[in-house]
């Protein structure tokens, strides 16, 4: 009871998830950006489709990041 | 209502709390960055100071609540936010020279609650408000962002394993630069403004404003944001070399995922109403990435030092808050009690500044662009938790 008016949990949940989601998404993203532009720039000599599926990769992934920080402007100007 | 040059003063004062904010908190957004080489210190602090500049213009929502949604500008006096800011400003510099990283949020609201206490009784202070908004938050919010970033940095090392490590260190520089970036508008947009909500509400003390039709004027905005981001070009190079080298050791991927998984928690709290503190918020961050790599590569006893001055800061400004407002009311007379008192901080400020270049710490101390072994190695280290291992 007295931990619950204390915290809004509902507010820190979303939150977390929030945090997972812009956070450890954003790394795991632009880590697969890097991942995909390295294995890119080694496959130049490799079949279409592998470099089809590196270029996917680095082009979802790389909206992902630039969505993120679309997401993060807005909600600086919400504060 | 007080008199010109007691305007004149809370205003300079709050200026200078700005300033004192700046280089407090440039660490937050620059010091990952500049421990893993991303930035020179020098590049590193103006790209914080631009967006501190920039973050200031953004909103004003910050602002209004600092100005009508905490206190009651009714009983608010200009000695009273005067006696604040010299809390506020008291405390950043102590923590600053002990090197220590502590929120000036938390200072400012520790100022405020010790010069209301002595100004107007227990009765002022809304107690509930301080344990929801200040205090519970402040004990999640570096648990949040750690957590974030232990995720993130163990995902970061799997992917850097199949990469070749000199494109992963590149890459990952790259995206510290736009992570710190974010950082430091998100703290313009946030701490610039909370600045300019004790200004306007010094001008609705003084009858200049009216609380109903909030407004921040120009010269408020434009001088808030020069001040922050002055402060933070100066670089408070003794927390950015607590933050970045003294926590843990950080490479790119580390200080990438501290920083964005401090932006994400910083903007996500922002958005649900949630006030948090940059510093604990990216402190918790930096920490998470350090498990995250390898665990127990951190180190505690900083890590221990930094929560001590985290949990006096509130008491600890809200104490020379309190002996501020009591010195001018003491001192009396009109506006002497203010001038004098302000005095005496600048000369103290002076003298804590003589005392801290006796072990001062430049930023070329902290340049790691040039080659993988600095001067920042032989500035005094702790050795970290299972070192030896």
């Amino acid at each position: 009871m007295l931990a619950s008016s204390l915290v809004d949990t509902s507010a820190l949940w979303k939150i977390v998830a929030a945090g997972f989601a812009g956070g450890a998404g954003v790394v795991i993203a632009f880590g697969l950006v890097l991942l995909g532009t390295s294995r890119l720039g080694e496959a130049r000599n490799g079949g279409a489709a592998a470099r089809s599926g590196y270029v996917l990769l680095v082009v979802i992934c790389g909206a992902f990041c630039v969505a993120a920080l679309i997401v993060g402007f807005v909600a600086m100007t919400k504060k | 209502m007080g008199s010109e040059l007691l305007l004149v003063i809370v205003v300079v004062v709050a200026l200078a709390f700005d300033f004192t904010n700046g280089f407090h908190d440039t660490a937050n957004a620059m010091a990952t960055s500049i421990a893993t080489g991303a930035l020179k210190p020098r590049v590193a602090v103006a790209i914080s100071a631009v967006g501190n500049l920039a973050g200031a213009f953004i909103s004003i929502k910050v602002a209004a609540t600092i100005a009508t949604g905490i206190v009651d500008t009714k009983a608010i006096t200009l000695t009273l936010v005067f006696a604040a800011l010299i809390g506020a400003i008291a405390w950043n510099l102590i923590t600053w020279a002990l090197s220590l990283p502590s929120s000036s949020s938390h200072a400012l609201i520790g100022g405020i609650v010790g010069a209301t206490l002595a100004a107007l009784g227990s009765g002022a202070v809304k107690g509930h408000g301080l344990v929801t908004k200040v205090i519970m938050p402040a004990l999640f919010s570096p648990l949040i962002a750690g957590l974030v970033a232990v995720v993130g940095t163990f995902v970061a090392y799997k992917l850097v394993a199949a990469m070749r490590s000199g494109q992963a260190r590149r890459g990952y520089r790259l995206g510290q630069i736009g992570s710190a970036s974010l950082v430091s508008l998100a703290h313009g947009t946030n701490d610039a403004q909370k600045t300019m909500g004790v200004i306007t509400l010094a001008l609705i003390a003084h009858g200049d404003l009216s609380s109903q039709h909030f407004s921040v004027p120009l010269w408020v905005k434009l001088g808030c944001g020069l001040a922050i981001a002055l402060g933070t070009y100066i670089g408070g190079w003794r927390i950015i070399n607590t933050m970045g080298n003294r926590l843990t050791e950080i490479e790119a991927p580390q200080g990438f995922a501290a920083e964005s998984s401090g932006a994400s928690v910083i903007l996500a709290s922002s958005y649900f109403g949630y006030p948090l503190s940059t510093t604990h918020v990216v402190s918790g961050a930096v920490i998470g990435s350090g498990l995250g790599k390898r665990l127990a590569s951190v180190r505690w006893g900083k890590a221990g030092q930094m929560a001590g001055a985290w949990i006096l800061t509130i008491p600890g400004a809200a104490l020379i808050g309190a002996g501020a407002w009591k010195g001018a009311d003491l001192i009396g007379a009109a506006d002497a009690g203010p001038v004098v008192i302000a005095l005496l901080a600048a000369a103290l400020a002076g003298a804590l500044y003589v005392v801290t270049q006796r072990t001062p710490v430049h930023a070329a101390d902290l340049d790691r662009t040039d080659s993988s072994t600095t001067r920042a190695e032989r500035l005094p280290q702790d050795a970290p938790a299972g070192a030896a291992a």
